[in-house]
Parts: structure tokens; sequence; C-alpha cells
């Protein structure tokens, strides 16, 4: 077990060092830089020339990534040159609004996703069941923006039920669109996995022995076939959690929700490259992470992992 | 007792199926197989509909669309609302809206194939190098895999455009390409790793069949199945990606009648009223998808029908 | 008879009491104000955007500010000033008893000039737009950090500061209205040194409270602020950076102001709750899509540029896709500059004139045009239904153009650097003079990153622009600039497309908020805020 926790370390390391040279290169190599950016159409070239030697960004690639890297060890992940503040305070603030986002969508998507997936399993073959595996093949088809739109229209524009965008001051009421937004397609995960999983766990001999020893229908799907069918449920969750925490991106941009993903974006297109190298460099820590802690939880619950 | 009467039901199914299945394998390949469960798929022949319709479409363009999506100016009937004169209504160029539906069907398509077919060569190579060699390079080549897997698909799209500085539908080819392999580089390194142990390799390899013959005969055509399923889905997912990266600006340009250039645009005039501009090209981008989607969702459930 | 009458009469008494009382300024009320952008800095030497501009400028203030209706120079930390025969000394006259907010809470001297002047050209401090002070004595040898004091600023005593310039500069006093060049505290500066910027100290109407990055920040009233104490208690400005939802919130009452969304201009206008809350008005800018003049098909070739002024619809432009917000452009400087010449006549819309010169150009009907490429930077509906709108007019003459788009960092870089054919460009107004839109956009040494994206090189107007820079009289130097924009405009080393127009959205409650028009939405930086009140129950 402990080994198999420090391989999947080691590889973690590897994974994140190849990510932040690559991102380090292509912004690199990217034309504009956020000096220029900032300056704006009026500028005096030495001025810009003397600005980006402060900032030790005339030095050569290896040298700046060697600076980048020492100091990342440290914890040290620089500052923003849009914002002058350091980037460790911009990823924690943008993150916690992402935090909260994923959170609220995982929420509607576990919860709903689960009740379709247990509900259509139950009733294989039903009107019900085929409603569920189509709404879900749509969900899929939808692309995030495009339902996040709709919903501004309707909900937003046409009924006035909720506001359109932005944090607001932190509550609830602006949670709601882009959370139903993110949360509608991985509903539509949930909902399948769960239902194949089920199905697949209620197909075993062993369900049929237990309900043969006469086991009542509650206890029998609590005890043996939930938990049984939860692995690869628990497995899909954990990715797909890693997956929104990373990719919420577009939920962020239609609803101005100031999250993470969204940050990285507007530093590329402003060349601000230590906001772009510390959010990636983070997105790609925690993707990792959640995939690290999914993997364990499933090598520990599923003990034929284990000896692989 | 619900569940029980299912379990039942299921059983028997699955005895018919079985029967048939045995049948079935005694006269012809898994190729075969699979397309006949696949015709008796409904929800697959949908899929198959939507995509023969929406290919048709886009060849037909020209002859469907009643204006030119491009050429077409009329400033003067800025903003009409759907009706007698344009169908779908007009943009703010006074463009016909249905027309530039129509044609952007063949810029989706384009986008969608070609795209898939550089990652199919990209994940084929790099599966059966890591799933036949195995060891260092096999590991080397999964790190590799991890890290383009998590990589952030907008930066790599920003550096791609501004590296060829004349952003264009090419650049879309290879940014989606080259971040789409993975999945199919997962699937050809799962079979070669499956049937490299397989018994029949080994017998194979005793009467002196050498590498590419075991390969080429024995390997891929069993990847067929999988990969084509992959592909499918993949199809659906550049066509997404496509529209999300058009919707960021960093996709087809204007005046190219893109569907996520379309929403981009819409999405301005949507807290204006004017809900026609990018209600009508996200549809058609769920109809295109959804097709795709089906399709691919029903192919994997004919080889596989325990997961039906 | 006479009951009625002392009825009346105490009912009118009453009438104008209510009246005059309801007119009466109030103390009280927070101006919220909202941003589109969480301002970069608000340390004013960094200031190089609207956005820090108007929150600096509610905490700092300099020798001069800008009059309101004629964009003129006006005291305000100087009392006054003399400027000698040869134009190269200023001497100005500091108002005493100005005093800093806290922790400094001291009177501002001459010496704090000096310092914010010296600390404000300093390489150390990396200000971006040195070139607001360049043209001070001995500034060449500050910015390479040869010395760290300005030769041309001297404190004379403690209320009197002379400046001396390298050579007379006649737009001198408009330069530094800008608020870069605002008085800070060298307690502060020196204690703080790069995180000044989150600890603003000034002499401003309002002073700090708190900045909660991308959320807010907010000022509170300073009591002691030289031109008396403020009406506003407080000023929350709120970073909404989607417009739809700020409009969303000035609708629900939680705005004072706010800017209207592209598309909906029409719709407010005529909307009979919001009409009356719309203000529009001409700003300092201008629309242009630059050639390059040291490129093919460009170069030399005039008659192909003017081709290119008369083909585009620039009415069409004006009033469906920018909603009546916008005035066709007849010529470089825009009308509510001072120094305009309305005798000028622009160019037209005129489709054949148009393809008549392309044929004199050498190309008729397009034939034998090698490819063009008309770029802009995304993301942005206007730029981009713009440059479509052109396409199709240039393809009514016979002209096919590619459309490009590029991020503004690479975008800005890629125009410095010369290389694109035709490119979209806006410029708006730094200082209210001629100067700033010709001689900054037009003279040869300025090609390049320095403001001149056309490359235009033309020695007449070189001589016409930096005379008219040196010279005093105004009616001399306006004659300069007339001629100058004249061969311009024959020349057209751009397309004249729009000049600009501002416009937003006032609560009815708000009182005495004076629009100055060289100003932009939704930010209206050099509104003086002091004197606003909101009129609330």
């Amino acid at each position: 077990m402990i080994y198999y926790i420090l391989r999947r370390l080691i590889s973690l390391v590897v994974v994140l060092v190849g990510m932040s040279l690559i991102v380090f290169i292509l912004i690199f190599v990217l034309p504009g830089d956020p000096i220029t950016a900032i300056m704006g159409q009026r500028q005096d070239p030495e001025t810009a020339a003397r600005i980006k030697a402060e900032y030790g960004m005339d030095r050569s690639l290896i040298v700046q990534y060697t600076k980048f890297l020492s100091r990342a060890v440290r914890g040290d992940l620089g500052r923003s040159y849009r914002q002058r503040l350091p980037v460790i305070k911009i990823i924690q603030d943008r993150f916690k609004a992402t935090l909260r986002l994923t959170l609220a969508a995982m929420f509607i998507a576990i919860v709903f996703g689960m009740t379709a997936g247990v509900i259509a399993a139950i009733k294989q073959y039903s009107w019900f069941d085929d409603l569920v595996m189509f709404a879900s093949q749509i969900g899929f088809s939808t692309p995030v923006f495009y339902l996040g739109l709709i919903l501004i229209l309707i909900f937003g524009l046409k009924l006035r039920w909720f506001p359109i965008g932005g944090y607001g001051r932190g509550g609830l009421r602006n949670l709601v669109l882009p959370a139903i937004t993110l949360g509608t397609i991985q509903t539509a995960y949930i909902a399948q996995i769960t239902r194949s999983s089920l199905l697949e766990v209620i197909r075993q001999d062993f369900v049929r022995t237990a309900r043969a020893k006469g086991l009542g229908e509650f206890t029998l799907i609590r005890k043996y076939i939930l938990r049984n069918a939860l692995i690869p449920i628990v497995t899909i969750i954990g990715s797909i959690f890693a997956g929104l925490l990373c990719g919420a991106v577009a939920t962020e941009y239609i609803f101005a929700w100031p999250g993470l993903g969204r940050a990285i974006v507007e530093a590329i297109r402003v060349r601000d490259l230590p906001v772009v190298q510390g959010g990636v460099f983070f997105m790609a820590l925690v993707y990792v992470l959640v995939n690290l802690v999914v993997d364990i939880l499933y090598a520990y619950l599923d003990p034929r992992i284990r000896y692989r | 007792m619900k569940v029980l009467k299912q379990s039942v039901e299921i059983k028997k199914r699955e005895a018919e199926e079985k029967k048939q299945e045995v049948e079935v394998i005694r006269t012809t390949s898994l190729l075969m197989y699979t397309l006949k469960r696949l015709s008796k798929n409904h929800v697959a022949i949908l899929g198959l509909g939507l995509i023969i319709f929406v290919i048709l479409v886009a060849i037909f363009a020209p002859v469907l669309a009643p204006y030119h999506p491009i050429k077409y100016v009329n400033i003067l009937k800025s903003m009409v609302p759907p009706g007698k004169e344009y169908p779908l209504g007009s943009d703010y160029l006074g463009r016909d809206v249905l027309a530039r539906i129509i044609y952007g069907a063949r810029i989706s398509l384009m986008v969608g194939l070609v795209a898939e077919m550089v990652a199919l060569s990209i994940g084929i190579i790099f599966g059966s190098l890591a799933g036949y060699y195995g060891r260092w390079i096999d590991q080397l080549l999964m790190r590799i895999t991890d890290i383009i897997y998590a990589f952030p698909t907008v930066l790599f799209a920003i550096a791609i455009m501004a590296v060829f500085e004349r952003p264009s539908i090419t650049q879309l080819f290879l940014v989606l390409g080259f971040l789409g392999w993975t999945d199919i580089a997962r699937l050809v390194r799962a079979q070669f790793l499956a049937i490299k142990e397989r018994e029949y390799t080994e017998a194979a390899r005793a009467i002196g069949a050498g590498d590419r013959r075991i390969i080429f005969r024995h390997i891929l055509p069993n990847c067929l199945a999988p990969v084509v399923v992959a592909t499918t889905v993949g199809i659906a997912g550049n066509i997404l990606s496509e529209a999300w990266l058009s919707f960021l600006g960093l996709g087809a340009q204007p005046p190219l009648p893109s569907w996520g250039l379309m929403l981009n645009e819409g999405q301005t005039y949507l807290m204006a009223g004017k809900y026609w501009l990018a209600v009508f090209p996200g549809l058609a981008i769920m109809v295109t998808v959804l097709g795709f989607n089906l399709f691919g969702y029903g192919f994997r459930d004919a080889i596989d029908p325990r997961l039906r | 008879m006479r009951k009625i009458l002392l009825m009346g009469s105490c009912w009118l008494l009453v009438f104008l009491l209510a009246w005059g009382v309801m007119a009466q300024e109030q103390f009280g009320g927070i101006f919220r104000w909202p941003s589109i952008s969480d301002p970069p800095t608000l340390d004013p030497a960094h200031v190089v955007d609207t956005t820090s501009d108007r929150v600096v400028r509610f905490m700092f203030n300099g020798l001069v500010d800008m009059d309101v209706k004629t964009f003129k120079p006006i005291p305000s930390l100087a009392e006054r000033w003399a400027i000698s025969r040869d134009g190269k000394v200023y001497t100005f006259y500091l108002r005493k008893g100005v005093k800093f907010h806290s922790p400094v809470s001291r009177e501002v001297t001459a010496e704090d000039f000096k310092y914010t002047f010296d600390r404000f050209l300093n390489p150390k401090t990396k200000t971006e737009n040195t070139w607001i002070l360049e043209d001070i004595k001995g500034a060449k040898e500050v910015i390479e950090g040869k010395v760290a004091a300005l030769e041309g600023v001297k404190v004379v005593d403690r209320y009197t500061l002379q400046i001396t310039l390298e050579s007379p500069f006649a737009p001198f006093l408009s330069k530094i209205v800008l608020s870069n060049t605002f008085v800070v505290p060298w307690e502060e500066a020196e204690k703080w040194g790069d995180a000044f910027t989150e600890h603003p100290c000034g002499t401003g109407p309002f002073k700090f409270v708190e900045w909660v990055h991308d959320v807010h920040v907010k000022v509170e009233r300073f009591d002691d602020y030289f031109k008396g104490k403020p009406y506003l208690e407080g000023i929350e400005f709120r970073i909404i950076p989607e417009e739809a939802t700020r409009l969303a919130e000035f609708q629900a009452g939680n705005l004072e102001i706010v800017d209207i969304p592209f598309g909906m201009i029409k719709s407010m206008q005529t909307d009979p709750k919001w009409k009356d809350m719309v203000v529009i008005y001409p700003m300092l800018g201008i629309y242009y899509v630059g050639f390059n003049m040291e490129k093919e098909p460009f170069k030399e070739n005039k008659k192909l540029r003017q081709a290119f002024n008369y083909a585009v619809d620039r009415k069409g432009i004006c009033d469906v896709i920018r909603e009546g917000a916008a005035i066709p452009a007849k010529g470089f400087s825009p009308p509510s500059l001072p120094g305009f010449d309305p005798t000028i006549e622009g160019y037209t819309y005129n489709p054949e004139k148009a393809r008549q010169l392309l044929a004199e150009a050498g190309y008729p009907v397009g034939k034998g045009l090698p490819p063009i490429t008309y770029w802009h930077n995304a993301p942005s509906k206007t730029h981009s239904a713009i440059a479509q709108y052109i396409q199709s007019n240039l393809r009514d003459i016979g002209v096919n153009v590619d459309i490009n788009t590029m991020d503004w960092a690479a975008y800005l870089q890629f125009c410095q650097e010369g290389k694109p054919q035709m490119f979209r460009m806006g410029w708006v107004a730094d200082y209210a003079d001629p100067d700033d839109f010709l001689w900054v956009n037009f003279h040869s040494a300025n090609i390049g990153p320095r403001g001149n994206y056309s490359r235009y090189n033309n020695s007449r107007v070189d001589a016409l622009l930096s005379l008219a820079q040196e010279i005093t009289d105004w009616d001399q130097r306006v004659k300069l600039y007339s001629e100058a924009e004249r061969i311009l405009i024959e020349d057209a080393p751009v397309i004249f497309v729009y000049w600009y127009v501002a416009s937003g959205m006032l609560q009815p409650y708000v009182k005495n908020f004076e629009f100055c028009h060289f100003d932009g939405q939704p930010e209206f930086p050099h509104t003086p805020v002091e004197k606003v009140w909101l009129a609330k129950k």
C-alpha cells in the first residue's frame, strides 16, 4: 500500500514539473509581454526596457525558469505583474470562489444524478429508464456556455428570478444559476454511472443468493448493492470533481464568477506570467492530488487493485 | 419484491441474448456481430440519422441557404426578428442567421473530423509504442499522456494561435488534435497489454510469427471497436471544443459562420432581447453533438451487451 | 376673498419652503460606483488606465486640475502660476494649509512636490508613463538612474515651486493635469515602497478605507479637504466585470451611475422608465483604421488610401452598429478638442468616387491588389462588427480583405513593430491639447511604440507640429494645427472612422454631478466628487 502511494507521488512530481516547464516555455514564446500591455499605446521604449530589466524579464529562458522553480519550492510563487499582489493570495481568493461553485454543482449533480440513476436501475427498461438515458445524452451534448446563456435568458432576464451573474455579496442567489449550469452535465454522468454500476451489481450471483436467503429489499439495497456499486461511482465523482475544479472556466466566464479558471485565462490574455504559472501549477496540483486520493480510496475499497 | 422480479426478468433476457450471441459468434467476426446488434439499437440509429442529416446539410449548403452567409450584408435590415424575410432572423450586419447556421455545419464537421484524425494518428502511435514495449517506455509515455490530459486547452490554443500569427481553422485542427489523443492512446495501450499476455500470442510466436504480424493481425483489429467509440465521442467533443474556443475568440475568425462564434456574438445581444442570434446556433451544436454521442454510445452498447 | 388669498399665499410659502429645502445640498450617503475591472494600482505614479485614474482622483490632488467645461488647466494645489517669457520656466505658488490624510496629517509644501516628481522618474519606482514629465530639464538623467533629483525642479521656498523645461513646451500645464503627478507624502511612500499602492495616502476629498481585490474599493469623507467638507459620506467603487450585471444593479437601485451595455442604448433611450436618466455626449476620442505607410500596397499610394476612405459607410457604422453613439469622423481631431477647425471638409461615403480613385491608383476593380489583411484586437464585439462591415464596404468596390485578430498584449507589440498592413486603433485624449492628438500619432519621431503606428513621415507636418509645441500664442498654434490637419486628411494615412461618444445613466437623486466631456464611461474621472450630493430620504 505504502509502495503504491509512493509511486503515485513520484509520478505526481514528474507531471507537475513537466507541466510547469511547458507552460513556462509557451508563455515565453508568446508574442507580447505584460509590461507592453500595461504601458499602453503611448510608451517610451527605453522605459519599457528598463522596467523589464527591473523585473528580470530580459534574462534567458533557463535563468528565468530556474529562478521560478527555486522560488516555487519554497512556496513563493511571485507577484502578479498586473496587480502587484502575491500570486498565492490571488490564487487563494479566486480558488475559494471556484471551490464554492464546484461544491454547489457537485451537490446538485450527486443528489439528482444518483437519485435518477438508482431509480433508473431499479426500473430498468421502463419509460423512466429510457427518459434518464436520453436526457443524459442531451446533457452530454449541450455546450456548458450555451446552457448558461439559456438559463440567463429564461431565469435571469425573462423571469428575473435570479441575478445574471457576478459573485454578488457572496450570497446563495448568485450561486444558483451557475451551479445549475455546471452541475447539469455532471448530473448526466453520475446518473449514467450510477445506473450501470448498480445494474452490474444487481446481476451478480451473491445478490441472488442473498435474496434466496430471504433478505428484505431495502436492507439488500443498502448493505450489499449500494456499497459495492459505490466503488466506481466514487471514482467517477472524484475525477469529475478534479475536472470541475480545473475546468469550470466556461461557467465562470458566462456568469462573471471570480474563479481561478477565469483568472488564468485573463492572465494569459495580458501575459501575466506569474499568475498563469502559479495558477496552472496549482490547478495541476489539485487535479493530481484529488485523483491520487480517489485512487487510494479505490485501492482501499477494492483490495484486488492493490496487488497489481 | 420489485427487485426480485426484476432480476428474474434480467436473467431471462440475458439467457435469450446469450442464445443469440452464440449463434452470431459462430458465424461472424466481432465487427459483424457489433454491426448486427447496432442495427437493432434504435437510439444509435437515431444518432446515425442525425449525423447523416448534418452532413447532408453541410454538403448541400449552397442550395439550402436562402442568402449568402457572408457576402449578403444589409445594414438597414440589422437585427430583424425571425419572420417572413429572414426565417431565423438577421444579425447585426443584416446577414441571414439561417444561412450562417447551414454553412456553419461545414466548419463544425470539418474541425470535428480532421482534429479527430490527428488525434487518432498520434493516439494509435503512442498507445502502440507504450503497450508494446512496456516498462520504462510505457512509463515515460504514460507520464506524457498525463501531462497532456491535464493541460488547459485554452492556454494551448492561445499559444498556437499566437505562434502562427494568422489564426485560422487550421490551428484548431492542431490544437484539438494535439490535446485529444489521450483517450485513444490509453485504449490502444490497454489492448496491447491485454493481448500481449494472451495465450494465442505465445502460440503465434511459437510458430514464428514476427512482431508486425502480431500487431496487425491480432492486436489492432481488437482495438477497432473501442477506438470507433472513442473516435465518435471524440468528434462530438471536438465540435464542443471548437464552439468554446471560437466563443473565446481563439478559433474561427469573423466573418466565418462558426456556430461558436455566433454564440459569442449572440451573447451580447441576449440582454437586449435579440435572442435569435444565440439560441439557434446553440441548438445546431446540440443536435450535431447529440447525433455523434448517440451513435457512439449506441456502438459501445452494441459491443458490450452487459452495459445495456 | 381675503381668506382665499391668505390660504393661497400660505400654501405658496409652504411650497417654496419645501422646494427650497429639497434643493438644499444634503450631507450624507454612499455613492456606489461601478468598475469594469479591478484597478491595477492606487499609486498615482503608476496610473495608466481610467479605472485607476478615477480612484486615485478620489484620494489625491496635484498642482492643477481640469476645468469641467473648457478642459483648460485650473488651479488646484497651486493657487496661481507664472510662466516666463521664453516659455521655459513655470513658477507655481502653492495654496497654504492643504493637509495630507492620516497617518501623515501635515501640511503640503513645495518639497513634497519635488519629492513626488523625483520619485516619478526614478527607475526604482518603475513608472510606466515617464513621458509625462520628460520635458523637464534633467529628466533624462533621472530616468537613466544617473542622478536622483531633477535638475529642473527647484524649491524656491516653502510654498513656491519652480520648474524649468528643457525647451519651451506649450502643453506642459495640460500634461500635468494627469493624475500621475499628484502629490504623495514621502513618509508613506518610503515606508511602503512598491506596496504604497495598497496604502494610498493623499490630499483628496476622500481617504482610503479598504481595498478587497476584485470586489470593491471603499473610501470615506476627508473632513479637512482644502476645498471644504465633501457632501458624500463615502464612495464604494464596486468591481463588476459583466456589463449586463452592472445595468441590472443600476436598475435595481444598487448603483448611482452606470455605463450602458453594447446594443442597449436605443432601448434605454426609448424606455419611458429610463430615458430621463440617460446621459450622452461627444468625447475626445477617435476610432480609426491605420494604414502601414511603410508596407505595400499603401506605401506611397495616396489615391488607394483615399479610395478606401471614400468606400466606408460611416453613417451605417455610427447609426446601426454604434446605435447613434458615435459621430462620423471628418478628420482626426474631434470637434470638442480646443482648436478644432469646423471648416475642414472630410471624406464622405462615395463608392463611385472610391472606385474611380481605385482605378487611378492602379487597381481597377481591385485587380492586381496584393492580399490585404485587416487586423484588430480581440475579443471585442464592436471591432469585430465594424471590421466585417468595412470588409463588405470594400468588397462593394472590388477590394477583398481578410480579417484577423489577436490578443491586446500581442496586438500592441505587433503594431509597434510595424507588421500589419491595415490595423484598427483608437486614440483617446490624455490631455486636452491638439498636440496630444496630432503630434503623438503622426510625428515621425514617434514612429513605433511612441504612438505613430501608421509610421507616417511627412517633413512639412513634422515641422508644423514641432513649431506648434514651442510657441505659446494660442491662435498661432491653432492655425498651425489646422494646416497640419488638412495635410493629414489629404494624405490619408488612416481611415477616419468615427469620433467617440460617451453614454451612461445617472440616478435622478444624484445632484450636481458635472460630466466632463473629456471623460468616458463608467469612470468619468474628472467629475469633481466633492461637489456631488444625494437627494435621498
